[in-house]
């Protein structure tokens, strides 16, 4: 008998635990689209040799050929729902690469890499633009002997 | 019909101007020397010169061409020295009206009835007579010692001048209108073989003078107390007064009765008027407009006029080939400097069009023909012109020392604007520098540099500088 109402505390109180949980969440919820802006913002866009711990390395806007790899790290926060985006290379104004990239909520990292070859030397720019087409930000740089 | 409208294509108003100027050239000098040797001379010199020469040279006839040349040249200066006194006589006997406007007037003022009779009562009492009608030449270089009379023609002067006791009886009268101007004239003897041997001195008299001038010369024989006449080369014997009233008539120019007379000379001009026309007309058709050549004019500009302000004209043709024909005489005149084709676009609106080139479109003189031009057509594309402005980026090159890394580059100004077509201006994003090397480079700074602006025709606000200052930071690398 004893045992019996032990195992039901036990359960009443798990019951009790996932109403409060659930009644949090929903809070947490409601509260969110108060507390942030409703639009995606890059808040980093850079021109860089590569990650290192999630941390873009050597940031630059002038790279040799030789790095043979260069890469465009952008982070948005936040990022309200679901959307994507497009990153656009060109060499002087032709377009070389427009590869489009999902973001998802709350905070969105995204790294594109363009492999160089020895016919890529000179002006670049590299436009990202929002799912409407909306240019976020412009990033230009050279590649370089 | 179409050849007739041909013939006249093009022609121009001095065309016409100089087709009636020398035709009146020639009918003046028709009208002034017509009956003289002179005239004769200078209708010869012409065909030689306008007709022969010519045609010698179209056949390639050089030597008889080149012959023919000098003797033109030659006879320029001979009529001037031979009919020296006739040109004289021309140019100072005439006032300005009469050399231009004048008719010379028929002699009606000849007693022929008088002189007619007073020959044949001679004759008829069988007293020599030696009788000069003038022409219209000057005798003076031919006949001397003639004693100037000046008196008044009547049948009893010309029969006391040539009464035997009369001094002055040998020799021969000069009459000049109604005017006996000289007496007991002395003509020149004529050399000829061929005379019959019955003329004796003063027929050979007459026919001496008669070859040498226009004048008609009467002869009345002594022994036979016939009439004969000399005219030019021939010498006749007259059968009765009415054939020597004719041949009288004939000589001055007078007809059978006054009205007709003028009538007749009114004809005569008018005949040669046109004569001297049509040989003008045909003469300036065949030398100066028949004489058709063809010329290539290979860079001639193109000028668009009546554009729209602010439209631009982009893509067009700049220059076209054209092949033009016409008289040899105004293809020459052309300098390529004063041919342009103007094509309006007065009606064109932004965008492309495409314009025919046709002779509307080109400055060509009158008379000139467009054979054909190169290209036909020109597209022509209107462009409206807009102010952009560009951002400006730094066209790196080189290479860093492996140690430092480019981390930013700021570009002052920034932004640069540019007026171009807005087909043109809407395809450039980016104005670009010159390159820029990163070999030298070791730490952060600053350098000028100029823009390097493509594609050249955009144009910069004025004042605007063409280059700029860039404020670079190096960083070291990380590992």
């Amino acid at each position: 008998m004893k045992c019996k109402f032990i195992i039901f505390l036990l359960l009443l109180t798990l019951l009790i635990l996932h109403s409060f949980s659930l009644s949090f969440a929903q809070e947490q919820e409601e509260a969110t689209p108060a507390e942030s802006p409703q639009e995606l913002t890059l808040v980093k866009a850079v021109m860089c040799e590569g990650l290192r711990s999630l941390v873009p390395l050597n940031e630059a806007i002038a790279f040799s050929i030789k790095r043979e790899e260069v890469f465009c790290f952008l982070d948005f926060d936040p990022v309200p729902e679901k959307t994507s985006i497009r990153i656009s290379w060109f060499w002087r104004d032709e377009r070389r690469r427009n590869p489009k990239f999902i973001l998802y909520p709350r905070r969105w990292s995204t790294l594109d890499s363009m492999q160089l070859r020895d016919a890529d030397k000179g002006p670049w720019r590299v436009e990202v633009r929002d799912v409407e087409g909306n240019i976020l930000k412009t990033l230009r740089f050279s590649i370089t002997d | 019909m179409d050849s007739l409208f041909t013939l006249f294509e093009g022609i121009r108003f001095w065309d016409v101007a100089d087709i009636l100027l020398i035709s009146y050239i020639l009918f003046r000098v028709y009208a002034l020397f017509r009956g003289t040797l002179l005239f004769g001379i200078l209708m010869g010199i012409s065909i030689l010169w306008f007709v022969l020469l010519p045609i010698t040279q179209s056949r390639g006839m050089v030597l008889t061409g080149q012959v023919f040349q000098g003797i033109a040249a030659a006879a320029a200066l001979i009529i001037i020295v031979v009919f020296r006194n006739e040109i004289r006589s021309l140019l100072l006997a005439k006032n300005l009206k009469s050399f231009f406007w004048g008719f010379p007037r028929m002699r009606l003022d000849t007693p022929v009835e008088v002189i007619v009779e007073s020959v044949y009562e001679l004759a008829k009492k069988r007293t020599g007579a030696l009788i000069v009608l003038m022409g219209n030449e000057d005798l003076g270089e031919v006949i001397h010692s003639g004693i100037s009379w000046h008196g008044q023609v009547s049948r009893e002067m010309i029969q006391s001048i040539f009464w035997r006791d009369n001094p002055v009886h040998d020799g021969a009268i000069i009459i000049q209108g109604d005017e006996i101007r000289e007496v007991a004239a002395i003509l020149p003897l004529s050399q000829r073989e061929d005379l019959p041997s019955r003329y004796g001195t003063r027929h050979r008299a007459a026919a001496g003078l008669a070859e040498a001038t226009d004048a008609l010369v009467i002869v009345v024989s002594e022994e036979r107390g016939t009439v004969s006449v000399a005219k030019g080369t021939e010498m006749k014997t007259v059968a009765g007064d009415n054939q020597l009233l004719q041949v009288v008539r004939e000589h001055l120019g007078l007809p059978e009765n006054e009205e007709g007379g003028k009538k007749r000379g009114r004809l005569e001009f008018a005949i040669a008027g046109f004569i001297c026309l049509i040989c003008v007309s045909f003469y300036w058709y065949v030398v100066a407009r028949g004489e058709v050549t063809v010329r290539i004019l290979d860079e001639v500009p193109v000028e668009y006029v009546n554009s729209e302000p602010g439209v631009e004209i982009i893509g067009s043709v700049n220059r076209v080939r054209l092949e033009l024909s016409g008289s040899a005489r105004l293809i020459r005149q052309i300098g390529e400097e004063q041919i342009n084709v103007s094509i309006d676009l007065g009606d064109v609106a932004e965008g492309e069009k495409t314009c025919k080139i046709t002779r509307k479109n080109m400055n060509l003189p009158p008379g000139v023909r467009l054979q054909s031009v190169t290209p036909e057509e020109v597209e022509v594309v209107l462009d409206r012109l807009v102010r952009k402005v560009f951002p400006i980026q730094v066209d790196w090159v080189g290479k860093l020392p492996e140690n430092l890394r480019l981390v930013d580059a700021k570009v002052i100004p920034a932004q640069i604007a540019f007026t171009e077509g807005s087909r043109v201006i809407n395809e450039i994003s980016t104005i670009y520098t010159e390159r820029i090397s990163l070999d030298q480079i070791e730490k952060s700074g600053r350098i000028t540099a100029e823009l390097d602006i493509y594609p050249p025709s955009l144009k910069m606000d004025s004042g605007a500088k063409t280059t700029v200052d860039i404020d670079f930071k190096v960083a070291e690398r990380t590992q």
